[in-house]
């Protein structure tokens, strides 16, 4: 199979996932983990999800969370692996917001990069000066919290928690809503900790993604 | 500016330096109780992205080269305020820059010998830099720190560097990593030292610092680099007329008209200095096709006495495999991936008695045997030796890859007398 068939292939496999056929999604999704460097496929998927396609996001959001490019991009700045972690949740969710504004003229990777940037020195600024103030345990709200008290506010919060994949969906209910701790939301859903903290996490972007989508 | 009490955990004891971005600090680490070189990046250029991923990046670099002529880095770590800083090794000897100036208080006068270990050390660490596709860019006295060796409580009067004594490569801040980038960067250097090529923003490679090198070379014999006709200058202050060529030849404003490699341009300026090397001791073939990684990297080695050891790292754990067979016969082999070299041949020789090795290469474009006596023999199947004296002898073979990346398989043999 030569490389443009398989172009062709991926292609319609993204147009059916995009339909909402999840074994598509699927394809798609290893695709993109197996991709080289270049990331086209992935550039696809981004400008699929800029169109307004909820399940190109999630497979975006998922690949890049995934993927080590955002982790090392982030590296790049951060020293520390725990910021590491909170700033690509930050990530996450810019991108999931802003994604509509990803015209595909630079390489995805590239406006990947550049939002990354923006939020590792912009985590860094908040960090330094919640430091400086002594002895205050009250840092400003951080992107996953504002996420939090937005899921509050909104009343169109039920239909967008209800458009989410199922597994993000009680992640983030049990998570944002119930204020379970992730030991717990890993219990009831007799899943592993880490994933319970993965699933709130792209559960948290892509309803964001949702909510600035239904703003505008 | 006020001195800092803390750098993290580490003790401040006085400032070594300044830069446009950060300042060097001689501190002490009070848990080790050694005293170590910080380099701090400026509170205020701390979270502007561009300085402090290059910072961060210079930290990666060093740890990558990883070579003794590159100054050694112990830790990368930030401050409460976020400030990243390095903590390496404090070179105790000063920059080039001061040791010179010191030593033209004295009566000590520069001469050939002090300019040829100079372009020793400064080529075996450029080499080391140049091997992982780094171009260094700053190349200047005041980056280039001496490590005084043990042997200089009472050095020759008569000498500027002390044999012994290494030069090592302290600031790798503007150093380009030509592998991660398309070569293209933005101005930057040391006037007077920088190229020509590095004052807008251009391509840059590693003849950026074949010039940088000869600059140093001019400043070092003549006290200052910024010379119209190095040639002329450096005749005219009594220097070897082709030593004057080399530095004006690496001094082109076209970077095609330097020497291609830091090997070649040392090769340049040891024959304008230096009586041509002894006879090799033992026989070699008749190729004479120089692989400039490789060779750069024995030039450098051998000319400031290190052996095979030093250049396939002797720091790390060997990487070579070396299998001794029942019947005498040895094995060395060294694998990354595709590329392999490897070799065989007796394990003991006799002094006197032509021995003869095999190479076995795979994934490599061009390989390279190197004997511990600094020669080179290039792309040949087989190297006889006929040893001279009993002991040790280190055998090595590189195998360089189309993309310039290389390993080697060395082992020791014995020589029985």
């Amino acid at each position: 199979m030569s490389v443009g068939d398989g172009n062709r292939e991926l292609q319609r496999a993204l147009e059916q996932a995009i339909r909402g056929d999840q074994r598509a999604a699927d394809r798609i999704g290893a695709a993109l983990l197996a991709e080289d460097t270049e990331c086209a496929l992935l550039g696809q998927v981004a400008l699929a999800a800029a169109g307004g396609s909820a399940a190109a996001l999630d497979l975006l959001l998922t690949a890049i969370d995934q993927l080590p490019l955002l982790r090392a991009a982030i590296g790049r700045l951060v020293l520390e692996p725990a910021t590491v972690d909170d700033v690509a949740q930050d990530v996450l969710i810019a991108v999931a917001e802003k994604i509509a504004g990803f015209r595909g003229e630079a390489k995805f990777t590239t406006w990947l990069y550049q939002v990354a940037r923006f939020k590792a020195i912009d985590h860094l600024r908040r960090q330094r000066d919640d430091d400086s103030i002594d002895d205050e345990p009250a840092p400003g709200p951080t992107e996953t919290e504002r996420m939090s008290s937005l899921i509050a506010s909104r009343s169109t919060i039920r239909d967008a928690i209800e458009a989410l994949p199922e597994h993000y969906r009680t992640a983030v209910v049990l998570r944002d809503i119930e204020r379970a701790p992730y030991a717990e939301i890993a219990a009831r859903t007799g899943i592993p900790v880490n994933t319970a903290k993965t699933h709130v996490a792209r559960g948290r972007a892509l309803l964001a993604g949702r909510l600035a989508t239904d703003a505008t | 500016m006020q001195l800092p009490e803390r750098i993290g955990r580490y003790e401040v004891g006085r400032l070594i330096g300044t830069g446009a971005f950060s300042a060097v600090y001689q501190a002490t680490d009070t848990r080790i109780g050694c005293e170590v070189a910080i380099k701090l990046l400026a509170d205020h250029h701390s979270l502007d992205p561009d300085i402090r991923e290059r910072f961060i990046a210079e930290a990666r670099l060093l740890r990558r080269v990883n070579n003794p002529r590159v100054v050694r880095l112990y830790d990368l770590d930030e401050t409460e305020r976020l400030q990243p800083f390095l903590v390496m090794e404090l070179v105790a000897g000063g920059n080039l820059a001061a040791v010179r100036a010191e030593a033209e208080g004295s009566s000590v006068a520069v001469g050939p010998a002090d300019v040829m270990t100079v372009a020793d050390e400064v080529t075996a660490a450029l080499t080391a830099l140049h091997e992982q596709r780094i171009v260094h860019r700053d190349l200047s006295p005041r980056n280039l720190l001496v490590r005084r060796g043990a042997d200089t409580a009472t050095p020759p009067r008569d000498r500027l560097i002390h044999p012994g004594d290494t030069i090592v490569l302290a600031d790798l801040g503007l150093s380009k990593d030509l592998a991660a980038s398309s070569g293209l960067t933005a101005a930057a250097g040391t006037d007077g030292f920088a190229a020509p090529e590095q004052r807008s923003a251009g391509v840059v490679d590693e003849r950026a610092d074949v010039y940088a090198a000869s600059a140093l070379l001019t400043w070092l014999a003549l006290g200052r680099s910024d010379v119209d006709e190095p040639a002329t200058a450096i005749r005219s202050a009594g220097w070897p007329e082709a030593f004057g060529a080399v530095l004006a030849r690496g001094r082109s404003v076209d970077p095609a008209a330097r020497p291609a490699t830091i090997a070649a341009w040392h090769a340049a300026v040891r024959a304008a200095l230096d009586p041509p090397p002894p006879a090799p001791a033992w026989q070699r073939s008749s190729a004479r096709r120089w692989v400039a990684i490789a060779a750069a990297a024995l030039l450098a080695g051998s000319a400031a006495g290190y052996g095979i050891a030093q250049l396939a790292g002797s720091d790390d754990p060997p990487a070579t495999t070396v299998i001794q067979g029942d019947d005498g016969s040895l094995r060395a082999e060294h694998a990354d991936g595709e590329l392999v070299a490897a070799f065989g041949g007796p394990a003991t020789l006799t002094v006197g008695e032509r021995a003869t090795f095999t190479a076995d290469v795979a994934g490599a474009v061009s390989w390279l045997w190197l004997g511990a006596g600094g020669q080179v023999v290039p792309d040949e199947p087989r190297l006889a030796i006929t040893p001279t004296s009993a002991g040790q002898l280190d055998l090595a073979l590189v195998a360089i890859a189309a993309d310039g990346t290389s390993v080697t398989a060395s082992a020791t043999l014995t020589v029985a007398g």
